[in-house]
């Protein structure tokens, strides 16, 4: 008895590392629809949790976002306190402060209410709170062993897919320098996709974050990891965001179908980059973020086309199936007149939601610097073909001009 | 540059392992009343055009696939049924289904019923992508491709199937049951909606409802265990036994109720599609195999005669559990909780009209049916393995005396 019960402990410790091979990430439970956020209320009291902490921005507070949340919390009786010190490119101290909060009210779950910022933060927090590290130790790929404390998550912009990505980006205190931290950890339990929320989204915020989502979902289209499954999702965040981000940024703004759409199609994204990565795009973007404080949504907007014309040749079949599926050009178009359509779509729909062409904060000098620092990271990421500096530099004087 | 190229690749297939490491599976879900039909909205959101309904002949009679079938239409998918499911589905009602998908060419599964119709439309889903004869998908990890995208509307609480990477099919000659275990049969997403379990009959929702019990406390106990599935899998008891006895009895039509039920079977799903099950399946299996005792029944009363067997070797997490559903009293050892615990299920069962024994089982198949028992429950990681007289010994208890 004992040797074969050693042989099926053997077998055992076999299966789940294969296990934890093939299963481990995950996605959150997701309640979506009108009012869907209290709903959430109702799953996080089915865990039976004593005290929850709201982690989210003083504007959202003083709009009473919070507020209906809030109440029904408490109706199902579970003790609130409200973090509401996010701001826009959260910083290591901003974090540490939550964490404070939540160690003083003793909190055992964590609900973000807000865009990618309080999101990522909150994510940062759950997991130093449950592995008691310092927000800069857990920078990086899988730096914990623990469980990160339960999150459960209200995205209030349709752009960032925070809310199904197992990765969260901080800024350092000084040099505001954007750092990555990645953990299946991250991962919240569950999410609310509430359109009723993102109502009052204005325009530019809307335009700017809705942009945000279409560029996770074509640098996920086009990425190297890409897969059936990335591609399913990404194709049709894509299509979904071409067909209703000019109707929310227009008169269409408060109509829930729109914005459940929107918020519907940058989840999908989330779901895509989880998988097959992001870009170039992105890689520029959070430089200019860290530089300049420009806006993360409005910058990948801008440089979007501009990057989306070094791949003419290296990503041209998945550029032009992604305009067929999205329904963009006809049916008799080669793939190189699909992706002109595309690119040129995609500065159409720029201009109508009202981003602008270039940024004008670049500054000329700053461009080799920045190229430098955007290769570093772009480098890392399944590009369709590796930029070259003076490629990246040639983009940023683009924008700048 | 070619250099750099290559190094980066080879990088990138370092990091790709390291995603495949952490996979994302876990089916989107909508959750509360008339959630079935917003799954529908996602399918069309999602590209697809033509689906198959896999179901049962009952549920059509009963209409309730009439509501979600008007759905379709409007969103212009094509809808075809199959409704040929019987309880312990066979690989060969499963062929009949794919045949059936390839004559409409359906670019999506929708199953609507219990785990008989969710696990045959999972096999349906992966051999159709993957060209093979269901009965070649049998063991891990058969399916290359993806599967056809598969939706699912489960109408009875209790299997979880919609949260797995599990799908149990029986063998057309000697309906022994055979497993196939794939992250790829992890539905896109799935629709808990209460409002199609309201008039499910009392003696079915009592022995589904012990299903997820089952799951839920076999996960628990399981050496696979950890901090993330014990959330789930306590959840998921607290939640059967508070909303078990209601939904059996005055409550059987309270949408909350069923709702709640419906969640705790999903959560036992995330729990048990980590962590596994144990011994109570491994000989339920068997006796639905043998006498075709349904799944749910022979796990409820398995239960308690197995739980006695593993009482000393998970005494304390059986304690846990007791302590997390507020079962005995602060006072109590974990002895005691232990014992406390298993009576209070044997009272639940009692209380839901679940017998203590199972007329079909005969002295004589015994010996053969506790071999083939720990054939299958040996791979299962229990909390201490049982041998033949033990096993024989367990299932002698469930024979009426």
């Amino acid at each position: 008895m004992l040797f074969m019960t050693a042989l099926y402990r053997t077998r055992l410790f076999f299966l789940r590392i294969a296990q934890q091979l093939l299963l481990g990430g995950e996605k959150p439970t997701t309640v979506i629809g009108p009012d869907s956020r209290l709903q959430l209320c109702k799953i996080m009291a089915g865990f039976n949790f004593r005290h929850i902490m709201i982690v989210t921005d003083k504007p959202l507070l003083e709009l009473g976002i919070t507020h209906t949340i809030q109440e029904r919390l408490e109706q199902l009786d579970m003790k609130v306190s409200i973090f509401s010190g996010v701001k826009p490119d959260p910083t290591c101290d901003v974090i540490r402060e939550g964490i404070l909060h939540a160690r003083q009210h003793d909190c055992d779950a964590l609900l973000a209410v807000g865009g990618g910022s309080s999101i990522d933060a909150a994510k940062v927090m759950a997991i130093c709170l449950a592995n008691n590290k310092e927000p800069q130790q857990v920078v990086g790929i899988l730096k914990s062993r623990k469980q990160a404390l339960p999150l459960f998550v209200i995205p209030t912009t349709a752009g960032t897919g925070s809310e199904t990505t197992v990765g969260a980006v901080l800024s350092d205190d000084v040099t505001h320098q954007k750092s990555l931290v990645i953990d299946p950890k991250l991962m919240p339990i569950a999410a609310a996709i509430d359109p009723v929320v993102m109502q009052k989204l204005p325009a530019s915020v809307t335009a700017a974050t809705g942009m945000d989502a279409l560029t996770h979902a074509v640098e996920a289209y086009i990425s190297t990891f890409s897969t059936r499954n990335s591609r399913f999702y990404a194709g049709a965040a894509a299509r979904m965001i071409f067909e209703n981000l000019p109707n929310a940024c227009g008169e269409q703004s408060d109509d829930l179908e729109v914005r459940e759409k929107m918020a519907l199609a940058a989840y999908y994204a989330g779901l895509a980059i989880t998988k097959a990565h992001v870009g170039n795009v992105h890689a520029i973007a959070h430089q200019l973020g860290g530089k300049y404080g420009i806006p993360h949504g409005l910058a990948n907007a801008v440089l979007l086309p501009q990057v989306l014309e070094l791949y003419r040749v290296s990503a041209r079949q998945s550029l032009a199936e992604l305009a067929r599926i999205s329904g963009i050009g006809e049916l008799s178009m080669s793939d190189d007149q699909l992706v002109d359509t595309l690119i040129s779509h995609i500065r159409q729909l720029n201009e109508k939601v009202g981003i602008p062409q270039t940024l004008n904060q670049v500054q000329q000098q700053d461009i080799p610097e920045l190229a430098d620092a955007a290769l570093k990271e772009g480098n890392g990421y399944p590009v369709p073909s590796f930029m070259e500096k003076r490629q990246c530099e040639s983009i940023l004087v683009k924008v700048a001009e | 540059m070619f250099a750099m190229t290559s190094l980066y690749r080879a990088r990138h297939a370092l990091l790709r392992i390291a995603i495949r490491l952490i996979g994302t599976e876990k089916p989107t879900t909508a959750i509360g009343p008339d959630s079935s039909l917003q799954l529908c909205k996602m399918m069309a959101d999602l590209g697809l055009r033509k689906v198959m309904i896999v179901t049962d002949k009952p549920l059509v009679e009963l209409g309730m696939i009439d509501g979600i079938k008007a759905k379709l239409d409007e969103l212009k998918i094509q809808v075809a049924v199959f409704d040929a499911i019987k309880p312990d589905p066979t690989f060969e009602v499963v062929r009949e289904g794919i045949t059936r998908a390839r004559d409409a060419s359906s670019d999506a599964i929708l199953a609507v019923g219990g785990g008989s119709s969710i696990d045959a439309a999972k096999v349906m889903a992966i051999s159709l992508t993957n060209n093979k004869d269901p009965q070649k998908m049998v063991g891990i990890l058969k399916g290359r491709k993806q599967a056809l995208p598969l939706f699912v509307i489960p109408t009875t609480a209790g299997t979880g199937s919609e949260a797995t990477v599990a799908a149990v099919i029986s063998n057309d000659v000697s309906h022994q049951k055979e497993v196939v275990l794939d992250p790829k049969l992890v539905p896109v997403a799935a629709a808990l909606d209460p409002a199609l379990m309201t008039k499910l009959p009392n003696h079915i929702t009592a022995a589904t409802g012990m299903d997820a019990l089952t799951h839920a406390i076999e996960s628990y106990i399981g050496v696979f265990a950890t901090d993330e599935t014990r959330f789930y899998g306590a959840a998921a008891a607290r939640m059967v036994f508070e909303n078990l006895p209601k939904a059996c009895g005055e409550q059987s039509e309270d949408l909350e109720v069923r709702e709640h039920m419906a969640l705790a079977s999903y959560y036992a799903g995330l729990a048990f599609t980590k962590a596994h099950v144990g011994y109570v399946h491994a000989i339920a299996h068997q006796l639905g195999g043998k006498y075709g005792i349904p799944h749910g029944l022979a796990n409820a009363v398995m239960l308690p005669l197995v739980l006695e067997f593993s009482k000393d070797a998970a005494r304390h997490k059986l304690a846990e559990l007791a302590r997390v559903c507020s079962i005995g009293s602060l006072s109590m050892s974990d002895e005691q909780l232990a014992q406390a615990f298993i009576d209070h299920i044997k009272s639940l069962n009692k209380q839901l009209g679940i017998p203590a024994t199972l007329e079909k089982i005969e002295r004589q198949d015994i010996p053969q049916l506790a071999t083939a028992a720990l054939k299958e429950g040996n791979s299962y990681p229990v909390p201490c393995f049982m041998d033949q007289s033990q096993c024989e010994a367990v299932i002698a208890r469930a024979m009426v005396s």
